[in-house]
């Protein structure tokens, strides 16, 4: 080949490199069903290193940006955590609002119901006898809100005991479950009478002693206050008759009574601060007898 | 002060048996067997009169009761090992035994008529009973903290 003839070769083959890349280039512009097998067999190949590859950017980007966002992170961390504790105190207190309220529309309805006959107050419970031996309670209400010496204290579920103690911003309730509390009570439907005070033995209960032995008093039976003393009045629910037991001398027997108020849960109670008349049996809870629970004694019923 | 407290607001929450824990009857057994007589007296007397004040009832009742318990729990400071940790509760449950019957003997001449088989078996021996396990776990409590606190100073102290 001449010395001219040589230089043509190479722009010649640039020309047909450019037409043949051309070339392609146009027929790999359209969308085609299937690469060709240069195409796909290079792309299969790089597959799985293309995937490791973005995995590892994908997470190391992610750590990287954990690690630039740690500050910030942390410190969202500390704020969820306080918004938490903060929501979980405000849900805590949103019940015991939620249980107040439950307790109080009680107490509102029993008022309601029982306006015709009393006047009440209302105190909080701020303490319980430390003492095995005494059962009373202390009222976070005194003398500077009217109370008085011997007002009787109820709930809606019946009868809790009377004040017996004031001071000017507290007030001591005995119970009746105390031996020292008794009170005059019937069998609310044969009205047979009897003194009603807290039993020695079984803890928790109240009994109903020196009944006569041939007395209508049986088991289920609901005993009311009887009015006699001069301090409770007459037809506040004291319990239901668990149990009839006979006296050590064989003459008389004595009736184990469930109070219709759970001592130990008390919280709010309402204070009869003035009696109107016109009460009647069934007033105070009698449809709810044995709402109290003194499970924490030994139980009359058990051998039932 | 913060036993009483306790007692009355906190502790009949935890009643079993219908009987509360009488705490101040804990604290009294485990300081008199560890101080001896006449500080177990003196304190029984301060708790005693300080409980009689707060129950405004048979004042000087739990005063004597408690006085007399701790002067005797208090006579077995050296004669009892103070190592071996079933003493305390044995000796919570004595003495709350104790204390309990003297509560009702000497009720029973104030004028505290409570019926002496049904206080014994319904009142006395619960109370005992779950005085001398609390005892026995405040007694393991305290060991533990003493012995701990001598190990720090032990580490502490220049040799």
């Amino acid at each position: 080949m001449s010395r001219r003839g040589r230089k043509l070769v190479a722009p010649l083959l640039l020309l047909l490199a450019v037409a043949g890349l051309y070339a392609v280039m146009r027929w790999t512009a359209l969308e085609r069903g299937r690469l060709s097998l240069l195409e796909g067999s290079l792309r299969d190949a790089l597959a799985p290193a293309e995937r490791g590859i973005t995995l590892v950017v994908n997470r190391a980007g992610g750590w990287l940006a954990t690690i630039k966002d740690y500050r910030r992170l942390q410190a969202e961390n500390q704020a969820l955590k306080e918004e938490v504790a903060a929501l979980r105190a405000a849900n805590v207190q949103m019940e015991e609002y939620r249980q107040e309220n439950s307790r109080l529309r009680n107490l509102l309805n029993y008022t309601e119901v029982n306006r015709q006959a009393f006047d009440f107050a209302v105190a909080p419970v701020i303490g319980r006898n430390p003492s095995n031996w005494y059962h009373t309670l202390t009222l976070g209400l005194g003398s500077k809100a009217g109370l008085k010496k011997d007002q009787v204290v109820v709930t809606a579920q019946g009868v809790v005991g009377r004040i017996i103690a004031v001071t000017p911003t507290t007030a001591e309730v005995l119970l009746i479950l105390d031996r020292d509390g008794a009170v005059g009570g019937m069998v609310q439907v044969n009205r047979t009478p009897g003194i009603i005070e807290g039993s020695p033995d079984y803890r928790g209960y109240l009994q109903m002693v020196h009944i006569a032995r041939d007395a209508p008093v049986m088991e289920n039976q609901v005993v009311v206050t009887s009015g006699l003393g001069g301090i409770f009045p007459r037809g506040l629910l004291l319990g239901t008759v668990v149990r009839v037991l006979p006296e050590p001398d064989g003459l008389m027997k004595r009736a184990i009574i469930e109070p219709a108020v759970d001592f130990d849960r008390l919280e709010e109670l309402l204070v009869i601060t003035r009696v109107k008349g016109g009460m009647g049996d069934g007033v105070s809870g009698a449809g709810t007898p044995g709402n109290g629970r003194p499970g924490s004694g030994s139980s009359p019923a058990a051998g039932l | 002060m913060a036993g009483l407290v306790l007692e009355a607001a906190l502790l009949p929450a935890f009643k079993l048996a219908g009987v509360k824990a009488d705490l101040l009857m804990v604290v009294l057994s485990i300081y008199a067997f560890l101080k001896g007589a006449p500080r177990g007296a003196a304190l029984g007397l301060v708790y005693g009169l300080l409980e009689d004040l707060y129950l405004a009832r048979f004042v000087g009742l739990n005063a004597l009761t408690m006085m007399v318990t701790g002067y005797l729990v208090g006579l077995s400071k050296d004669a009892l090992n103070r190592n071996n940790l079933l003493v305390p509760g044995i000796l919570a449950f004595l003495a709350t035994l104790g204390q309990g019957l003297m509560f009702l003997l000497v009720g029973h001449l104030a004028g505290f008529q409570y019926p002496w088989l049904a206080g014994l078996l319904a009142v006395v021996l619960p109370v005992a009973f779950y005085n001398g396990c609390l005892a026995l776990l405040g007694y393991s409590f305290y060991q533990g903290g003493a012995t701990w606190v001598a190990r720090k100073r032990k580490i502490g102290s220049p040799s």
